[in-house]
């Protein structure tokens, strides 16, 4: 029973409560807490997360010895970020550092490097780690990920590269990840990538880059329930999309920049996922064309009937073609509750410029928003198709 | 329904779907299924007074937004409107906070114990050890040669100005 007329207020809380409040805050101010009374002297040694930075403190070894070389191995340690942008630490001084968190029993590390290279295998010998975060920029050719087999409790993994140079052996590194559950990529589009895992469960993956061109992704992932996928700016190259994901129930979808001749990959990337529960689908067309093209739906095709499908979002920008489109799709989703339409405009600038529908702006209005279907589907595809019209005279205003 | 009673006798009455967000209370749930019902009645002693009614108000409004929901599929816009309300449930003083800490402890409810000492964190941020002390009251019982010299001397990378 606590009363609140103590005057020591946070005394009154045991220690392992303090260790958690001073382990939200960075090392170094935590560490000030020693000169508060006897029993703060080392309380903060004891703090089980650590966030070691070479950007604040010039004095990173000093930090680092004491607070991690020579902690007292009765504290565990759970989870350590790491920050070294400098060159002044020494080549086997960031293993050493790992090697000791290893001995702690470290389960969750992040590492954000200038070059993280030489490091990695002492990352991957971790083999209590239960999640792991990488960032770092790949500044030489041939960069090639080493074996992950030992990371056999790894559940969680992001990796985000800033590269020029793309990545070998990425692929082979996650197969090698018999845990991996959540994996986040943010990685430079290469010429094919192929993501082949049993475990994964949800995956985001962003793909940036202008200089190469992504022209083939494999996604064999059978046990995938939850996919973020985001595309860079194709540019006119034809690119194929192969998705295996017979579990997925919900999908994020966003591609930039498509190109007329992409119609078949997104029909293609469509009819693969068409039975997620969830769909949400933002599509920016490469405004340089000069004809809008249908760039949803390939016509002449068999549309994919999208029969699990409750809730669907559409972020487009809504022309003749892709109007049709859209409604084709809607006809083939006979469980749909509910739908968002987002009509996005872009800019002729290399900046996509978005807005959506205001009052008074279209009669498409009321369709703008969210709202549940129920019954009323037939009715709402009529209105749909009657109110096309009028939208195409909207569409010319912008 | 189940009926939580306080230190000082007050009752309150709890959707079980509510309270089950405190794992303590989920087990002693589970522990009394299909008993009777005086079973359902759960002594919260060791928690401060005004305590439970605050920590029933967070149930209530983490219960409409499951944590499932609040990861996968929620929009940013609820997410920001929850941050917004999250931060001015824990912007009181630093005596309800430590209340807070302690009953969400005892309960076993992680979302709030660790929204709590987050916000202590917050408090105690970018303050000199002399702030802290005085904000939480601390008596310092150090020497004076101890508190001059030997423990800025243990970690002189703690005191350089470039923290700052």
């Amino acid at each position: 029973m606590v009363s609140c007329s103590q005057p020591d207020l946070l005394s009154t809380l045991p220690d392992e409560l303090l260790i958690t409040i001073l382990s939200f805050l960075p090392i170094h101010i935590a560490a000030r807490t020693s000169i508060l009374s006897r029993r703060f002297r080392h309380l903060w040694e004891a703090s089980p997360s650590l966030y070691l930075t070479t950007r604040s403190c010039s004095k990173f070894v000093d930090m680092a010895d004491r607070v991690l070389l020579h902690r007292n191995p009765s504290y565990p340690l759970l989870s350590l970020r790491l920050d070294y942008y400098a060159s002044l630490v020494q080549d086997l001084y960031v293993p050493s550092l790992l090697a000791k968190a290893h001995s702690l029993g470290l389960r969750h590390l992040t590492v954000d490097g200038l070059d993280i290279k030489p490091i990695l295998p002492s990352i991957f010998s971790i083999n209590s780690l239960q999640s792991l975060s990488l960032s770092f920029p790949v500044l030489t050719e041939n960069f090639i990920f080493p074996s992950g087999s030992t990371l056999t409790c790894l559940r969680s993994l992001s990796i985000e590269v800033r590269a020029i140079y793309p990545i070998d052996e990425l692929g082979r590194f996650i197969y090698d990840l018999c845990s991996l559950e959540d994996l986040n990529l943010q990685i430079h589009a290469d010429d094919t990538h192929i993501l082949c895992s049993n475990s994964i469960r949800k995956l985001k993956l962003i793909m940036f880059g202008r200089t190469v061109r992504l022209r083939n992704l494999w996604l064999l992932l059978p046990s995938l329930e939850s996919l973020y996928l985001e595309t860079p700016r194709l540019l006119s190259s034809v690119f194929h999309i192969d998705a295996d994901v017979p579990l997925l129930k919900k999908a994020v979808i966003s591609l930039a920049d498509v190109h007329a001749e992409d119609v078949n990959a997104v029909t293609r990337l469509l009819s693969s996922i068409s039975h997620v529960e969830e769909l949400s689908l933002r599509v920016v067309e490469l405004w340089s064309e000069k004809h809008l093209v249908p760039i949803l739906l390939e016509p002449g095709k068999d549309v994919p009937n999208f029969h699990n499908l409750k809730r669907l979002d559409v972020h487009l920008c809504i022309h003749e073609h892709s109007f049709e489109a859209v409604i084709i799709m809607l006809h083939n989703c006979p469980n749909l509750e509910s739908l968002k339409l987002v009509h996005e405009i872009h800019e002729f600038t290399t900046k996509v410029g978005r807005r959506q529908w205001k009052d008074g702006d279209s009669k498409l209005d009321p369709y703008c928003r969210n709202f549940h279907l129920g019954e009323n589907v037939k009715e709402f595809m009529k209105l749909l198709a009657k109110t096309s019209i009028n939208e195409r005279h909207a569409q010319q205003n912008y | 329904m189940i009926t939580l009673i306080s230190s000082d006798k007050r009752k309150f009455h709890v959707l079980e779907e509510v309270a089950n967000q405190s794992l303590t209370i989920r087990d002693v749930i589970e522990d009394r299924r299909g008993r009777r019902r005086a079973d359902r009645i759960i002594l919260v002693t060791n928690i401060n007074s005004k305590i439970p009614e605050k920590v029933i108000v967070y149930w209530l409004r983490h219960f409409l937004m499951p944590e499932e929901i609040a990861h996968a599929s929620m929009s940013h816009k609820k997410a920001e409107k929850l941050k917004k309300w999250e931060a001015k449930f824990f912007d009181t003083d630093i005596d309800t906070l430590n209340d807070l800490i302690l009953a969400a402890d005892s309960l076993d409810i992680p979302s709030l114990f660790d929204g709590a000492c987050e916000k202590v964190s917050d408090i105690l941020k970018n303050r000199s050890a002399e702030e802290v002390g005085e904000i939480s009251k601390i008596e310092n019982e150090f020497t004076h040669e101890e508190e001059e010299e030997e423990i800025p001397s243990e970690n002189a990378w703690v005191w350089r100005n470039e923290f700052a």
